[in-house]
């Protein structure tokens, strides 16, 4: 997406609060018309003041100088109110505006496809979704208001200068615009040692975190002091960069200001002589001088605006960006549900390829019918996943037809036709919550008898009431009070509290040992008695029993049978085995 | 907070030199409107444009050498932060190479590398704002009552009043917004964990069709964080406006109070305006400190989130004046141990006994959770018994050092996991300094790693990435194997290290350790039976406890638990039996 649409887009957010908007605006436009008036007023009180005589030992104020005090108090007090409402509204637009397109990214999010999230770097959505969008609001609340009173300001002000006196304003004016480009140089070059600063951050996370992931291996070896070693001179280069960074990053202030106090150091000096000669009045110099003041903090400020506003853009452009995700396909209008499948599976000259010009899978066949098992068996990396993520129309096939009880998956709702699957996966997916809750994540009305019971099932009772909570003990997917091998019990345990037709268990088992592994297996058989199961295994012990093995090899079918009709001939799948079991 | 403290005493001198370089600037910055004063009083009305000319040369060097002090500060402010994260990290880390694994575990990878790189920085950058933005604010307050009572004493009541009331009005604004902006962090938290379980659990959550649950889910933590960052965004609102409205009515009382002085020939004209820019320019620091100030309470979380981890206690420790181990580890017992993370949950292992000597290999068999691996850890001093003795060499090991029992046993690990850099540096980290390319090519050659290491464009100094990602698991496994190796150690300790290789490798392996490490303690802990078959003594577990011990044979005859693994392994027990 290109800058310009981005801006556009942002300006079409905006308007969704339009009301709000003019008002923030037109709430600035007053308040700062009322604020640059407080000097005039001011002024005309000083020459009056002047003008007037001596007095002694007596109270008299006559009303030329009484009129503009009160109306600087008038003025002086009603703007704020005004700026008050502003900011008010400000403070709840900006978070508004952020809350609304992360809704809507939200909402976008559910209807994306698994290649999504597949081809994604999870960090990546992650900080686009939040510490990018954060910048807009960040940016909207310190530099919106800021920027519209700003141009107010300098035109006002501006004009009040080139009022009182052409010549000399025009050079004061230069001389500060003149300080604004240098600050505009200035931070520039902060951006690039800023960046550099967080690159040597992100080594040391790097870093830290091999060391933190080896702690085993680096106390094991005696490597700690070797370590520290490492990390203290990476410490040591980033604090140097930090130095630099941060130095150029806060000295532009003095000097912005040195620049700005010598504009206005040249016009008391010339002021006070124009005043000398008789050509403004002392009133009008303090004016004059409280302008200069008003005009060059926002000229001088201006390059850090425009790069607080770019840098939000480039932030809001990528979280944008997910908004021209292709989705998933929709369900047609008149999608079928399925009610009570059976679980006959079938894939009739399925063609499938993840990206149109690589076709890997051509033209499979198989059938399955309710009750039986599948297994997918291959090495590593030969795309035994494909075949399950096809099933759930996680990808969409090429051509051909994949059909559930003999209805075609396109023909289907994709919620209600994925709910007769039960699928534990080779990455355990645990959320933050207690482990009942984990457990019940497919019923969540389950009681906790019922839990128990699928725990029980699931071998992990025994760890559990070991944890110091038993079942409510919290938990999330990197902890490590429990074991891998215990993340998957939990997951497994899952399955048994749905009770669905069609089980899919890819390499569920593959950090679980074989005996514990038969133990589950006496209990998966159970819930698999009269259900289709799909099983991908690494351990080809485990599925000798199949009623169908598909061997895949390079993303493709290359052989199916039976076990026995598979070892009696010269295979891949006799190869594979015979690897495994030599005794 | 302390580890603060304590740098901050260390760096006083710096803290000291800072200061005065603020109070300079601080000055500096209030005397412009002085020379105006100077300029209208004591030029235009006296028609003296000489006094014009002196003042604003005053002017220029004041604010001259004003802004020297104020980058002086800068930077000295800027260099105390920098040392500041260098001394924080430091001390960190280092206190994490302390702790014991137990302890890392539980504060988790990802918040250990947050305290030491987001918290710090934070810490860092929060002190610095406060340096520049905050300290100020005390210093301009003093010089501004000074110089508006060198002025008119009796007008000192208009600032110190106009000060006093946005004092404490922030003061209010603040009490209200801190606490909800910790709540902010949190909520903050809350949205980023549950979006992170979403995009990783996908699959998961469309196969249970929770799509909509976890719209909902999510978008209520939105909300929840928004409205929240409202509420302390609407308490700032306030803060401006505010300060606005006191500038104005300063403005407003000082010129009123000014006329009738200056009618009574009390005041000059230049004093009404020097006097108001004194009191407008201190409410502008004010506000400047106001919106640093709420940083602080999230530099506090952080700085105590650091602060927690250089205070831990490390769980193990060992005794003052540990003895060092000399001698090679000629046996290793293990008396009545039990072991468990929290007394009043059910042991990991439960009185575990067993005795191993020079030269033998002993294998334990068991389930996952049945406290293999934990047996391991109480071997590398990882953690410590709950109960019972563990000896070696007949001493018991909580009396040694350490590093010098560590020195002696070699370990590989259940995941292998290498570290960024070449095969030889990971290869170093067992084999030590003076390791030759031949001692690694030996332990390379008995680990069936050598071949493919020579088939390796770099052999010895091909790139390891962080993790051992670029090599196959099957490989990964065999590096970590000769790592181990290639330390000259009495015990070699294998924790189901061989799963990712296949059965030829696995024998050359076996046969290979036998030859060559026929005279260590080889402890070897695995599911796979096939593996430990010819094992001097078989331990089984189940459940924290010994549930048999003996040989391949001895278990097969007389240990169901035992069996049942053989069977589930496809191994022919009948046949195993006869076999003799």
């Amino acid at each position: 997406m290109s800058k310009n649409s981005s801006v556009k887009q942002f300006i079409r957010l905006l308007k969704l609060k339009k009301l709000s908007f003019c008002s923030v605006i037109a709430c600035s436009f007053i308040s700062n018309i009322l604020y640059i008036l407080v000097p005039l007023i001011s002024a005309i009180a000083i020459d009056n003041l002047l003008a007037t005589k001596k007095v002694v030992g007596e109270y008299v104020l006559d009303k030329s100088i009484v009129m503009p005090i009160i109306f600087m108090l008038i003025f002086s007090t009603v703007a704020p109110f005004i700026t008050a409402l502003q900011e008010k509204l400000m403070a709840r637009l900006s978070e508004e505006v952020v809350l609304e397109t992360r809704t809507m990214l939200m909402q976008k999010f559910i209807k994306l496809p698994v290649q999504f999230f597949d081809s994604h770097q999870v960090g990546d959505i992650l900080s686009r979704t939040t510490t990018d969008l954060n910048k807009i609001s960040t940016a909207l609340l310190s530099y919106f208001s800021q920027l519209f009173g700003s141009i107010i300001t300098i035109i006002l002000s501006g004009g009040m200068l080139l009022y009182y006196n052409f010549a000399l304003s025009l050079i004061i004016i230069g001389l500060i615009i003149l300080s604004a480009i240098f600050t505009y140089f200035v931070a520039e070059r902060n951006k690039v040692l800023s960046e550099k600063t967080q690159e040597k951050l992100g080594d040391i996370n790097t870093a830290a975190e091999e060391y933190f992931t080896g702690n085993t291996e680096i106390k094991a070896f005696n490597q700690e002091n070797e370590i520290i070693t490492k990390m203290e001179n990476l410490h040591d280069e980033h604090s140097k960069l930090y130095l630099k960074a941060q130095f150029l990053n806060f000295a532009i202030f003095p000097i912005m200001r040195f620049l700005t106090q010598i504009a206005f150091i040249i016009s008391a000096l010339f002021g006070a002589k124009l005043a000398l000669m008789g050509v403004i009045s002392v009133g009008i110099l303090q004016a004059y001088l409280q302008y200069v003041n008003y005009i060059s903090a926002p000229i001088t400020n201006i390059a850090y605006v425009v790069n607080g506003f770019q840098s939000a853009m480039g932030a809001f452009n990528r979280a944008l960006e997910l908004f021209n995700e292709e989705e998933e396909i929709h369900d047609k209008q008149d999608a079928k549900l399925i009610k009570n499948s059976k679980g006959n599976v079938e894939f009739k000259n399925v063609s499938f390829g993840y990206s149109k010009d690589n076709i890997l899978m051509n033209n499979i066949s198989f059938k399955v019918n309710s009750g039986e098992m599948v297994a997918i068996v291959g090495p590593t990396g030969a795309g035994k996943t494909t075949l399950i993520n096809l099933l759930l129309r996680f990808y969409e096939i090429n051509s051909g037809n994949i059909f559930i009880d003999g209805v075609s998956i396109s023909e289907l709702k994709k919620g209600d036709m994925r709910r007769n699957f039960g699928m534990v996966l080779q990455d355990t997916w645990l959320f933050k919550g207690t482990i009942a809750e984990n457990i019940a994540y497919g019923k969540k009305d389950a009681t906790r008898e019922e839990i128990i019971e699928a725990a029980k099932k699931a071998q992990s009772h025994h760890f559990i009431e070991t944890l110091p909570n038993g079942y409510d003990t919290i938990i999330s997917n990197d902890e490590t009070i429990i074991s891998q091998g215990q993340k998957q019990l939990l997951t497994i345990a899952r399955i048994f509290l749905i009770d669905p037709p069609i089980i899919i268990l890819d390499e569920a088992t593959s950090s679980i040992d074989t005996r514990t592994e038969i133990k589950i297996q006496e209990a998966i058989n159970n819930v698999l008695k009269g259900r289709t199961s799909f099983v991908i295994a690494h351990r080809l012990s485990t599925i000798t029993s199949a009623n169908l093995i598909l061997v895949i090899n390079n993303g493709n079918i290359i052989e199916q049978g039976s076990h026995e009709q598979l070892l009696s001939k010269d295979s891949f799948y006799a190869g594979l085995y015979n690897s495994q079991f030599q005794n | 907070m302390s580890l603060l403290l304590k740098y901050a005493r260390l760096k006083r001198v710096l803290i000291i030199e800072i200061i005065i370089c603020l109070t300079l600037e601080a000055i500096s910055i209030l005397l412009i409107p002085y020379f105006i004063a100077q300029i209208i009083d004591g030029g235009i009305l006296q028609n003296n444009l000489n006094e014009v000319y002196n003042s604003s040369i005053r002017m220029i060097l004041v604010s001259f050498f004003g802004t020297i002090f104020a980058v002086l500060g800068c930077y000295l402010c800027t260099k105390f932060c920098a040392n500041l994260g260098l001394y924080l990290r430091n001390n960190y880390f280092s206190k994490t190479q302390e702790l014991s694994i137990k302890d890392t575990e539980e504060f988790g990878i990802e918040s250990l590398l947050a305290r030491l790189t987001a918290d710090v920085d934070n810490i860092q950058f929060t002190i610095l704002s406060s340096l520049q933005m905050i300290v100020p604010a005390p210093l301009i307050i003093i010089a501004c009552l000074i110089l508006t009572a060198y002025v008119s004493p009796s007008m000192v009541i208009v600032p110190i009043s106009i000060i006093v009331i946005f004092g404490v009005f922030t003061y209010i604004v603040l009490k209200k917004a801190i606490p909800i902006s910790i709540i902010i962090q949190e909520k903050f938290d809350n949205m980023l964990i549950s979006l992170r379980e979403f995009f990783t659990g996908i699959r998961v959550i469309k196969a249970f069709d929770n799509l909509e649950y976890e719209k909902d889910r999510n978008i209520q933590n939105f909300d929840n964080y928004a409205r929240n960052v409202i509420k302390v965004n609407n308490l700032f609102a306030l803060l401006t406006p505010v300060a606005y409205l006191l500038m104005g009515i300063t403005q407003t009382i000082i010129l009123f109070i000014g006329s009738y002085l200056f009618r009574l020939n009390l005041f000059k004209i230049g004093q009404i305006t020097s006097v108001t820019e004194y009191t407008l320019i201190t409410i502008q620091y004010l506000i400047f400190a106001a919106f640093t100030v709420v940083m602080i309470p999230k530099a506090v979380t952080s700085a105590n989130r650091v602060q927690e981890v250089v205070n831990k206690e490390p769980s193990i420790k060992e005794i003052e004046n540990p003895k060092v181990l000399d001698d090679k580890i000629s046996s290793i017992e293990f008396k009545n141990v039990t072991f468990y993370y929290d007394k009043s949950s059910e042991p990991v292992l439960n009185n575990i006994n067993f005795k191993v000597e020079k030269g033998e290999t002993l294998a334990i068999v068991g389930s996952t959770g049945s406290g293999k691996s934990t047996i391991v850890k109480l071997l590398l001093q990882f953690i410590l018994p709950s109960e019972g003795t563990i000896n070696i060499n007949d001493e018991n090991i909580n009396n040694l050092s350490f590093k010098s029992i560590k020195s002696k046993i070699s370990f590989v690990p259940q995941k292998s996991f290498l570290f960024n850099g070449t095969i030889e540096s990971n290869l170093r980290m067992g084999g030590g300094k003076d390791a030759t390319i031949t001692d690694f090519e030996k332990a390379c050659a008995n680990a069936q790693s050598l071949d493919f290491i020579n088939n390796l464009d770099d052999k010895f100094n091909a790139h390891v990435e962080q993790g051992g990602t670029n090599f196959s698991g099957g490989q990964k496994q065999r590096l970590s194997i000769s790592r181990a190796l290639s330390k000259k150690a009495d015990v070699y300790i294998f924790d189901d290290s061989f799963s990712a290789l296949d059965y030829k490798t696995t024998k050359l392996l076996k046969n290979a350790i036998k030859q060559e490490y026929a005279d260590k303690i080889k402890i070897i802990i695995t599911q796979r039976i096939s593996t430990i078959k010819d094992a001097d003594t078989i331990i089984v577990m189940n459940e924290g406890k010994i549930v048999g011990k003996g040989t391949h044979k001895e278990l097969l005859r007389n240990n169901t638990i035992y069996k049942e693994f053989a069977i589930s392994q496809q191994i022919n027990v009948k046949e195993s039996l006869e076999n003799e």
